[in-house]
């Protein structure tokens, strides 16, 4: 990665301030709107509440104005106090409109003009009745009746004119409240428009941002991973953006050297191993060469030592004494044991190479045919044999090393008694244990790892015949099967107890040499 | 071929015998000096040589059809198994009863020799006594006891 980390802002960061800047602009838009929707009300309230209602009352006080004055000259003209009536009704309602105009107006940026205003019609009603009312009723005839009404008409004229005063003041105030509500309706419409306006930024601005600093890394962090998955592992994957995506970029390419890096190793291994796989192939064609020769071309020269020698002994052998014949007696027995010695070693270096796949194998069966195969020896032999049980090998294996020790067992009988021979098994855990027991002469304990070894003796050929190798050629196949095969201390307290276990299931599977024909 | 053409015993048995290895041609002409029937044995040392024999040709148009091929696997040259496959691809010489007589006892070798239509397979035995048994076996079976076209 090409970038440090400390250079690009976290995702976590990003959408902090995403977070911030959204609910800031939702305050900001939200006191805005709020304020021109009370403005809005304030201005509404005046034109509808305080200034309308105004100039009802200073109209409803103009007329009870012109009540008063209507009524006094009623009273001076006729004396009779029924006309007296709208005077004090519009004296009394005179008073409780002026307290209701002063009571609307309380608080709005008018009251002083229009209290002031009313005041001058106060005071000027206050003039009227001082000087034309008051002295009028108090006076019981008529000293200036004409002249009277015409100062009347005069002082009230200053009446009227302060009325006009006062309508006209709230009929501006009216105009200025208008003109204030039109003007708010328009500032929160802008308010408004502009806060949707804002937001429908903020919001374009935050996917243009998501885009280019979220969905564009990503996006090239997976054109990147999905060509690693594709198997082109050299796509170098270098994507800058907010540092979960450096660190997921950074993840993926990590992976991807270690695969590369896998990879590497598990060809070089594979490459050893077909060197390895080759080599046993030759090793293994050069064995079956070895074999070819050992069978063939090494015997021919005994075979021709050993038949020249009979040759001899037949064509002149009456021309020979005792000792010369048993030269030749010599000769021939030792070209035959070098045959046998080869032709031993031979299927002991090819044991298991035929071995294609274990099979289950009925060790009772086979223990059957090979005692049978022994007949002709154990006319008078004591044969007891147990419950064998079905267990996976080569049979032709299990079969040599039955013929084996039961050939062990008659061979290495007491000289003159009849072989007593015992075969067993019991499942212990997951192998089974078997035993070959007879009651010969026996192996002397120092001598019961030795036996195991190729060619390995411990009597002369004088009293046994044999190689050497059959003890050997068991303990391969046994091995080779997945078990283990020992001398044990006698059953019968004399003899031998070969004792060897198989696994009960198979053992995986056997390692077959190539080159099998 | 006739009736006249076969008789029994045959008065001169021809045997070719087919084997480069000396101790072997001695071995088995000694045992056959033993044997009842009279017999000429005439001896090549390898498959060409017998392929020659047989063909009569080169140093041997004057050769004799034998009775009998006793023939070694283990040739020069050509081997056994090939001198027999051309014998028993040869319309004129696949009526000669050929006995394979080998040191190997090999599975392979023995199929062999019957899927090329040999008459017999046979291991020399390693003991000379047995060897000689054998060979009069072969000798007083197929020049005595079978009968053998006479080419």
């Amino acid at each position: 990665m090409s970038l440090g980390r400390t250079s690009s802002r976290s995702l976590r960061q990003l959408s902090t301030a995403a977070w911030i800047t959204a609910i800031v602009a939702l305050t900001v838009g939200s006191v805005i709107v709020w304020f021109g929707f009370a403005s809005l009300l304030d201005a509404r309230a005046r034109v509808f509440e305080t200034v309308g209602p105004a100039r009802i009352s200073v109209q409803q006080l103009r007329a009870s104005v012109l009540d008063q004055e209507t009524g006094i000259r009623g009273y001076v003209i006729t004396r009779d106090d029924r006309l007296l009536q709208p005077y004090t009704a519009g004296r009394a309602s005179q008073k409780k409109i002026d307290r209701e105009i002063r009571r609307v107006i309380d608080g709005d940026p008018s009251e002083a003009t229009v209290v002031a205003a009313l005041d001058q019609v106060q005071q000027a009603m206050d003039d009227w009745r001082d000087s034309v009312a008051d002295p009028l009723l108090d006076s019981a005839d008529q000293p200036d009746l004409d002249g009277t009404l015409i100062r009347s008409t005069a002082v009230f004229d200053d009446v009227r004119a302060e009325l006009d005063d006062l309508e006209a003041i709230l009929q501006r105030e009216r105009v200025v409240a208008r003109t204030n509500l039109e003007d708010t309706t328009s500032r929160l419409v802008v308010s408004v428009g502009a806060t949707i306006a804002l937001f429908g930024a903020l919001a374009s601005g935050g996917s243009w941002l998501l885009r280019r600093r979220v969905v564009a890394p990503m996006d090239r962090v997976m054109l990147a991973a999905d060509a690693v998955a594709g198997g082109n592992l050299d796509v170098p994957i270098e994507v800058q953006g907010p540092a979960e995506i450096e660190r997921l970029a950074q993840r993926v390419s990590d992976m991807r050297d270690r695969i590369v890096e896998e990879l590497a190793a598990v060809e070089a291994q594979r490459i050893e191993l077909a060197r390895r796989a080759d080599d046993l192939a030759r090793s293994n064609a050069d064995l079956e060469q070895f074999a070819y020769v050992a069978s063939h071309d090494l015997q021919e020269p005994l075979r021709k030592v050993a038949s020249f020698c009979q040759l001899l002994e037949q064509r002149y052998g009456d021309q020979l004494d005792e000792r010369g014949r048993s030269y030749i007696d010599f000769a021939v027995d030792g070209a035959k044991r070098m045959q046998a010695l080869i032709a031993d070693l031979l299927e002991f270096s090819r044991m298991g190479r035929s071995t294609r796949a274990f099979v289950e194998c009925d060790l009772g069966a086979m223990a059957e045919e090979v005692l049978d195969s022994f007949a002709d020896d154990l006319t008078d032999a004591s044969v007891s044999v147990g419950e064998l049980p079905t267990v996976p090998g080569d049979p032709t294996l299990y079969r040599a090393l039955l013929q084996n020790l039961v050939g062990n067992a008659i061979k290495y009988r007491v000289h003159g008694a009849p072989p007593t021979i015992s075969l067993s098994a019991a499942r212990d855990g997951d192998v089974w244990s078997f035993a070959c027991s007879d009651r010969g002469i026996g192996i002397e304990p120092q001598y019961r790892e030795q036996v195991f070894a190729v060619f390995q003796r411990l009597h002369g050929r004088g009293e046994f015949e044999g190689t050497g190798i059959g003890l050997a050629l068991c303990k391969r196949i046994v091995e080779f099967s997945g078990g283990r095969i020992w001398i044990d201390e006698p059953e019968h307290g004399a003899g031998t107890t070969v004792r060897w276990t198989l696994p009960v299931t198979p053992t995986p599977a056997p390692t077959t040499p190539t080159g099998l024909r | 071929m006739n009736q006249n053409a076969i008789r029994q015993p045959l008065a001169q048995a021809r045997i070719l015998l087919v084997d480069d290895d000396p101790g072997d041609v001695l071995m088995t002409r000694e045992s056959l000096a033993g044997s009842s029937s009279r017999c000429d044995v005439a001896v090549v040392e390898d498959g060409a040589m017998a392929l020659d024999y047989l063909h009569k040709r080169g140093a041997y148009t004057e050769a004799p059809t034998p009775h009998l091929v006793l023939l070694d696997l283990n040739l020069p040259k050509v081997s056994g198994h090939q001198v027999l496959a051309e014998v028993k691809g040869d319309p004129g010489l696949a009526t000669i009863p050929v006995v394979v007589l080998s040191t190997s006892a090999a599975a392979h070798d023995v199929v062999a020799t019957y899927a090329l239509h040999g008459n017999a397979h046979v291991a020399k035995p390693v003991d000379f006594l047995e060897f000689q048994a054998v060979i009069r076996g072969i000798d007083e079976f197929f020049l005595s006891v079978a009968q053998v076209p006479d080419l």
